[in-house]
This record gives structure tokens, C-alpha cells and sequence, in this order.
């Protein structure tokens, strides 16, 4: 937490600067701070976490935790957005805006896989996929 | 500074939003012997979201674009609209008697039902990845749970875990593949990424984006190896939910599908095009042989439209080897297969409903001789069934011959291989599908059968007047197919045809 | 590589980076629903802190407040309500993990290979330049207002659905199978 405080300050000297190189017409390059930080350590950190998903996703049993295995792809996906987005830094903003409404429709559908869970739950005391038997798979 | 809105072009999502929130409040207000008046009121918000469709249908305006390129009303997505409000409005009558016969949340019911046609709507507009989602969100999340609506039944609940599970886990993969489209192009809009992707066709991280993609839509269409949910959501659902499941919740994820492929990467089709062969291929195969099996009508019905999504996307699989005439050519097939699969599978589902309250059973033995208690029935059920094999004259055999057209047009050998795989195809098909109609017309009645005042007993108006109309769009279509060319020749707008 | 030490930043980072990583394995693995859950936090947790860094502020500040503060306190009321085995429990797993685990190594393979061919080591350079939240909430408002409006409706009806599809009836069937429960 202190270093990201830290960082207050260098960010509204950073958007000066960057300011007055555009009204120079020349690149925007902010000079210190991210050199080497690469996009690729966030996309692998996002590969991990959707692979993982996966996995969760084909080994558990328990509806409940094969939904926080899905929150974790979809969380993969927030942080590939968020970090493509630093890495574009277009005007748009589009990256972060797709992430909020990732996590919007993301809770919505915790909302309904718990209902679905607690309804079924109710029927037959169990919250087991792989007891969801009547018809084949 | 306020947003550019041009209103016209949303009032038919602004008359079904307002129409949902009514139908909800209503549904608080009324007392329980009254909850009919929901029905009424989104019958009634379907038909007018209809008007304006047509005023913006014959404006001269032309293509209305709004928020930088988001959301577009050309042809496309006017004729597709159309379709929805049409399916949607078939959907609703055949819920009427079904839901009312039950201890059904009517309210909430067609609510729902309004607001996943509401999110169709949009998603025929929307030319960026944000809205894309959303309206796909939109459409799919209120039938999670219409799948699971009734209660009591363990089935039901099945259908609904599965569908969901599976649906979160599509919405997964698309996102991924989504945020890597971004990443890669900069750019939302489907223009941009078009413009920005030009080259990029042959990066693997590309092709894995636009894999992901389909495979993300493969769920919402339900294409082999994508359609395991589909059987069994459509047994356990409520059938009227199972129609719109197959029938708008489908043509939704067609559409998704062809917006994306044709106007967000129309340089990769040297990648789309060979994925969605073998989609198609897989579809129409497995589906058509496990279809031939099956005993219980829904099932059957269930297996005959993943069928059905393969050929759909025959002409895809063809877009990808053709010029641009071609492309235009295909995207047309495309959409003509769709409107009239609508009409005919709305109708057969239709008939499922009357015929499964007259039989009592959704087990095809148990609908022997229901030709002979209700001739009217059966011969409809007749229509449909061969409709869906694409027997001439009725509707479904132009959309086969269009489709075939594409494949031949094409003219490539995979794609002759396709078209070939499509033929031997549609020869199973009709084996299974002139398998109920013989069950209904030739068999005895079954001793198992109810009695002679249930069997007898007549249709419900609105359910009757849902199968009425989807049997004259289907008879009549066959023989004018122009009726419905002349909108699938609009939608080319899209494909640049 | 040094070089890529030296910078404060990756340091933060291999640290949020680790704490994700092992609290997602955590996740997947987990014999104990409530710990699973738990460990979804502290996963999301560093995610939030992994937003800061990269300046995305509102977007952390997001999700903390929609995921920790709503999703997973859900995510405890369904575990807690359904009953699910919250002891330890071997039997979380039902299928061979072997198979399971290859296919997620595929997976990985696929997607973390895509972006290491698509982006090589291209760095972030603007790290510190935030968008700012007042530009998000104008594009929020104005270009994405469309979706913006469609997802209140979403959420409106997983919220009306979800109410419906949970609450217990008072059919009959339901309170006789209530009522066995009771007795039981």
C-alpha cells in the first residue's frame, strides 16, 4: 500500500507532462515509472487463473464450488481487459468499462446460479452436480 | 453534454422495456384470479413494439447509427427484429394456456419472457463487443431461469442447473476470446476491429480470440459438440420456454454469430470458415443419428434443431471460400434457413403442447391414432414435421434448396464435401420426422391413452391461433418463396453483398 | 531480467501475482467449501490491488465493493443455506483429476502461448497515466449508455427471477414436504 500511495503524486505529474507534449505534437511517452513492466506477465497471470477455472470447473461436484471456479475465469478476463487496457491507453477507455460490466453481469449470475442452486437444493437435499441424474448428460 | 440518441430508431426496445416493467407491476397489483391480464398486456407490448419496426422499415432515412457505431438500425436488424417480435408474440400465445393450467408465477413469467426478447432486439443492433455481451446476457439469463420455472419438478430444476452452468461457462470462453480481440485491435466496435484486424488474420492469438468466440456462441446455438444442455433443457423446461429456447434464444446466437464473423473479422474467414465446417458437419451428423432414437417428443425435437443449427450453418462454412458476391449470397442462406426454421419449429413445438394435453404423454407410442381423434392436429402436426425435413412444398424445402445453393455456389470440394454430408443428412432426418407422423396418422391408439372427453377436448384460442399462424407462414412461404427472400435480401447490408 | 527486477513495480506485482496464483489453486482445490470461498477472496482481493497498479482505480475500488462486499457474501449465505458439507470433505471431486488437470494444462498452453507470440515482451509504458473515473463514468453515460441501461434490466431480472425461483412456495406438495422435513 505505501508504494501505490506513492504513486499520487507521479501520476499528476505524469498527465501534465503528457499534456504538454501533446500541445507540442510530439509522442506521448511517459518518461519514468512501467519501463519494464510487461503486458505479458498480466496475460499469463490471466492464462493461470482461466486454466485453473477450468480445472475446477471438470473436478468439483459441488455446484456451488464449480460457480466460484467460473468466477475465476471470469475474473481472468478482468484482468486481461484491465491490462490491455494500460498497455492501449486509448482515449476510449474501453477496457476498464468492459470490466465493470463484466462484474456487473457477473454478479447477476451469481445471483441466479444460487437461486437455481437453492431451488434444487430444496427438491432434493443435495447441491451435487453429478447427482443431476434424471436424463443423461 | 447529453448522449446522441436517436429515439425512433430504439422505440421498439423502449415500448418492450416499458411493456416488462408494466406487466411486473401489474402482476404485484392484481389479485390472483386476474393474473391474466399480464398475458394480455405483453401480447399487447409485443404487438406494438412492432410498429415502430415498421415506421423505421419505411423511412427513407436509411442506416441509423448511433454512439459512435454501438448500435446500428440498417435492414439486418430490422427484418431480424421483425423476427424476434414475431416469435416472441408466438411464444407468448403459447404460453397463455400452458402457464394459466399450472401454479405458474405468471407475472414474472412473461416478464422475463419480455425482457430475453428485449435483450434479441438489442442484440440485432449492437455492432460492439460491450453491447454484443450484454444483449447476449440479456437474452440468455432470464431463461436460466424460465428453464427451472416449474418448481416442483426435479427435471425442471435439472434443466435449468445445466443450461445455467453451461451457459456461464460460454459466456466465459467469449469473454476471453473478447478481451483478447480488444487487446490485440484497440478497438470495440466491430468497424474498427475490422479496420485494425485486417492483417492480423494470421496471428495465433487471433485465431485462438475468434475460436473462443465460436465456441462461446457453438452454446448458444447448441452446435455439436456445444449441445449437450440442449436435450436435456428443452425435456425439463416448461415447452413453451423450450420453443423459445430453440427457436429465439438460437436464432439470437446465429445472429451474434454473423455480426461478429462478417462484419468484426471478415479478413479471417480463412479461420472461421473451416471451424464452423466442422461445426456444421458435427451438428448435422451425431444430432440426426442420436435424434433417431429418441422416444420422447421434446427430445426428438430437441436433437432435430441441434440438426437443424448444422445446417444453418452450411453457408457459413461456405462464406469462407467464396468473393464477396458469394459472402453476400451465403449471409442471405443463412438468414432465410433462420426465418423459416422459426416459423416451423415454433409451429411444431406448438403442436407438441396440444398434442402432449390431448395424449396426455410427451412419448411419441403414446400419440398413436391421435390422427384419428384429431384430424386437425395431425394434419398440422404433418406440416410441420415435413416442413422440418424440407419436403416440397412447404417452407422448410426452400430453406434447404437455398442453403445447398450457398454450399454449390461456393463451389470448392470441401464445400461439395459439405453439401453432400447436408444431403445424406436430411435423407436420416426425414426418417425420424416421418416416424411421428406415422405414429400419429397409422398406429392404433394406445390402451395407455386418456379418455375420450380429454382427447377430444379442443385447444386453447391463443395456443390454437399460434399454431394457426405459424402453419399459414409455413404453406405459404412454400409456395411464395419471394416472401421471404425479399428480407433475407435485405440483411446483406451486413455481409457488404 | 535484472532489469526487470529493478523495477519497484514487478516487485508489487510478483507479490500480488503469487498471492493470486496460490489462492486460486486454493480455490480448485479446496476439500472445504467455505475455505474455497474465502480463497476467491483473497484472489480478488489482489486483483484489486493488481488494478491499482496498473492505475486502474475505479475498476479495483469496484471490485472489492461488488465481489467482496456482495458476490461472496452471497456466495456464504448459498453455502450456509444449502448446507453444503462445510467440514472437510474428501469427496469435493468426482472425476479422475488427471484427465482434468491435462486438459487445463492445454488451456494453458493455448492462452498464455497466444499472448507471449502476440505481444513478446512489449511493455506497459504508460503505467502511471491512469483514465481517469470521470472519463469512464462520461463513455459509461454517453458512447456505452446503451449497454449501461441494458444491464440495469439484466440485473433486474436475475434479481425478479432469482426471488421467484428460490422462495418457497405455499403449494401443498411444498408444505407437506416442508412439514416431513420439520418432523425429520
Amino acid at each position: 500500500m505505501p508504494l501505490l500511495r506513492r504513486r499520487k503524486p507521479r501520476k499528476k505529474r505524469c498527465r501534465h507532462d503528457s499534456k504538454e507534449l501533446e500541445a507540442r505534437g510530439l509522442e506521448l511517452r511517459i518518461p519514468e515509472g512501467g519501463e519494464l513492466v510487461l503486458l505479458n506477465q498480466f496475460l499469463i497471470l490471466g492464462a493461470l487463473l482461466f486454466s485453473l477455472g477450468v480445472y475446477g470447473l471438470l473436478v468439483r461436484r459441488n455446484a456451488v464450488m464449480v460457480l466460484l471456479s467460473i468466477e475465476l475465469m471470469l475474473n481472468a478476463v478482468n484482468v486481461n481487459l484491465v491490462a490491455f487496457e494500460s498497455f492501449l491507453r486509448n482515449a476510449g477507455a474501453g477496457g476498464q468499462i468492459f470490466a465493470i460490466f463484466v462484474i456487473t453481469v457477473a454478479a447477476a449470475e451469481v445471483g441466479i446460479g444460487l437461486a437455481i442452486i437453492l431451488l434444487i437444493f430444496r427438491n432434493r437435499t443435495s447441491a451435487n452436480v453429478d447427482e443431476l441424474d434424471l436424463m443423461k448428460w | 453534454m447529453a448522449p446522441d440518441i436517436d429515439y425512433l430508431a430504439l422505440a421498439p426496445e423502449i415500448t418492450l422495456a416499458v411493456t416488462a416493467v408494466v406487466v411486473l407491476l401489474l402482476d404485484l397489483f392484481l389479485p390472483r384470479r386476474q393474473k391474466y391480464w399480464t398475458a394480455i398486456v405483453a401480447v399487447l407490448g409485443v404487438s406494438f413494439a412492432a410498429l415502430p419496426l415498421i415506421a423505421l422499415a419505411v423511412s427513407d432515412v436509411g442506416d441509423r447509427a448511433m454512439l459512435g457505431g454501438s448500435f446500428v438500425v440498417d435492414d439486418f436488424a430490422l427484418v431480424l427484429k421483425g423476427l424476434f417480435v414475431i416469435a416472441g408474440y408466438l411464444v407468448l400465445l403459447m404460453s397463455v394456456g400452458y402457464v394459466e393450467s399450472d401454479r405458474y408465477y405468471q407475472g414474472e413469467y412473461y416478464f422475463l419472457l419480455l425482457m430475453s426478447i428485449l435483450g434479441s432486439m438489442v442484440l440485432a443492433s449492437s455492432r460492439d463487443l460491450i453491447t454484443l455481451f450484454i444483449a447476449v446476457e440479456l437474452v440468455s439469463q432470464p431463461m436460466y431461469l424460465l428453464a427451472g420455472w416449474r418448481k416442483g419438478d426435479l427435471r425442471s430444476n435439472e434443466a435449468s442447473l445445466k443450461y445455467f452452468l453451461l451457459g456461464v461457462l460460454a459466456s466465459a470462453l467469449l469473454l476471453y476470446g473478447m478481451s483478447f480481440v480488444y487487446g490485440l485491435t484497440g478497438e470495440l466496435t466491430f468497424a474498427g476491429i475490422a479496420a485494425e484486424g485486417a492483417g492480423k488474420a494470421g496471428e495465433p492469438a487471433f485465431i485462438m480470440a475468434i475460436l473462443f468466440i465460436i465456441a462461446g456462441f457453438g452454446f448458444k446455438v447448441s452446435a455439436v459438440p456445444f449441445h449437450f444442455w440442449a436435450p436435456d433443457t428443452y425435456e425439463g423446461a416448461p415447452t413453451p420456454v423450450a420453443a423459445y429456447l430453440s427457436v429465439s434464444s438460437k436464432a439470437a446466437g446465429f445472429v451474434a454469430l454473423l455480426v461478429v464473423l462478417y462484419s468484426a473479422f471478415p479478413d479471417a474467414s480463412g479461420v472461421w470458415g473451416p471451424a464452423v465446417w466442422i461445426l456444421a458437419a458435427l451438428s448435422m451428423t451425431l444430432a440426426n443419428l442420436t435424434a433417431l432414437r429418441q422416444t420422447n417428443i421434446v427430445r426428438l425435437l430437441a436433437y432435430s434443431s441441434v440438426a437443424q443449427a448444422g445446417f444453418m450453418l452450411v453457408p457459413f462454412a461456405a462464406a469462407a471460400t467464396t468473393d464477396a458476391v458469394g459472402l453476400g449470397e451465403a449471409f442471405a442462406a443463412t438468414v432465410t434457413y433462420i426465418v423459416i426454421y422459426a416459423f416451423m419449429n415454433l409451429g411444431a413445438f406448438a403442436v407438441v403442447i396440444a398434442g402432449a394435453r390431448k395424449t396426455g404423454t410427451g412419448d411419441i407410442e403414446g400419440w398413436g391414432g391421435l390422427g384419428s381423434y384429431a384430424p386437425a392436429l395431425g394434419a398440422l402436426a404433418a406440416v410441420f414435421f415435413f416442413s422440418l425435413a424440407g419436403i416440397p412444398p412447404l417452407a422448410g424445402w426452400i430453406a434447404k434448396l437455398v442453403m445447398f445453393g450457398a454450399a454449390m455456389g461456393a463451389g470448392s470440394p470441401w464445400m461439395i464435401a459439405l453439401a453432400v454430408i447436408a444431403a445424406i443428412n436430411a435423407v436420416i432426418a426425414l426418417v425420424y420426422y416421418a416416424r411421428v407422423v406415422k405414429t400419429i396418422w397409422m398406429d392404433p391408439v394406445p390402451a395407455t391413452a386418456p379418455e375420450e372427453e380429454v382427447r377430444t377436448a379442443s385447444v386453447a384460442g391463443s395456443l390454437g391461433l399460434a399454431i394457426g399462424l405459424s402453419a399459414a407462414v409455413v404453406v405459404v412461404a412454400g409456395f411464395f418463396p419471394s416472401l421471404v427472400t425479399f428480407f433475407s435480401d435485405a440483411t446483406k447490408v451486413l455481409a457488404g453483398g | 531480467m535484472s532489469d526487470w527486477f529493478s523495477e519497484p513495480a514487478n516487485w508489487v506485482f510478483l507479490v500480488l501475482a503469487l498471492v493470486i496464483a496460490v489462492s486460486a489453486v486454493r480455490v480448485v482445490t479446496s476439500t472445504n467449501v467455505v475455505h474455497s470461498a474465502l480463497f476467491l477472496v483473497l484472489a480478488l482481493g489482489a486483483t484489486a490491488g493488481l488494478f491499482l497498479l496498473l492505475s486502474a482505480e475505479f475498476v479495483a475500488w469496484v471490485l472489492v465493493l461488488v465481489y467482496i462486499g456482495a458476490v461472496i457474501v452471497l456466495f456464504l449465505f448459498g453455502i450456509m443455506i444449502t448446507r453444503a458439507p462445510t467440514g472437510p470433505n474428501v469427496e469435493m471431486d468426482h472425476r479422475p483429476r488427471a484427465p482434468a488437470a491435462m486438459a487445463a494444462f492445454l488451456m494453458f498452453i493455448v492462452t498464455a502461448g497466444s499472448g507471449l507470440t502476440a505481444f513478446g515482451d512489449q511493455e506497459i509504458t504508460r503505467l502511471g497515466d491512469g483514465t481517469s473515473t470521470e472519463l469512464i463514468g462520461e463513455q459509461l453515460l454517453q458512447r456505452f449508455v446503451i449497454p449501461f441501461e441494458v444491464v440495469s434490466f439484466v440485473l433486474l431480472a436475475a434479481l425478479i427471477g432469482g426471488i421467484t425461483l428460490a422462495r418457497r412456495d405455499a403449494s401443498p406438495a411444498e408444505e407437506e414436504a416442508t412439514e416431513e422435513e420439520v418432523q425429520a
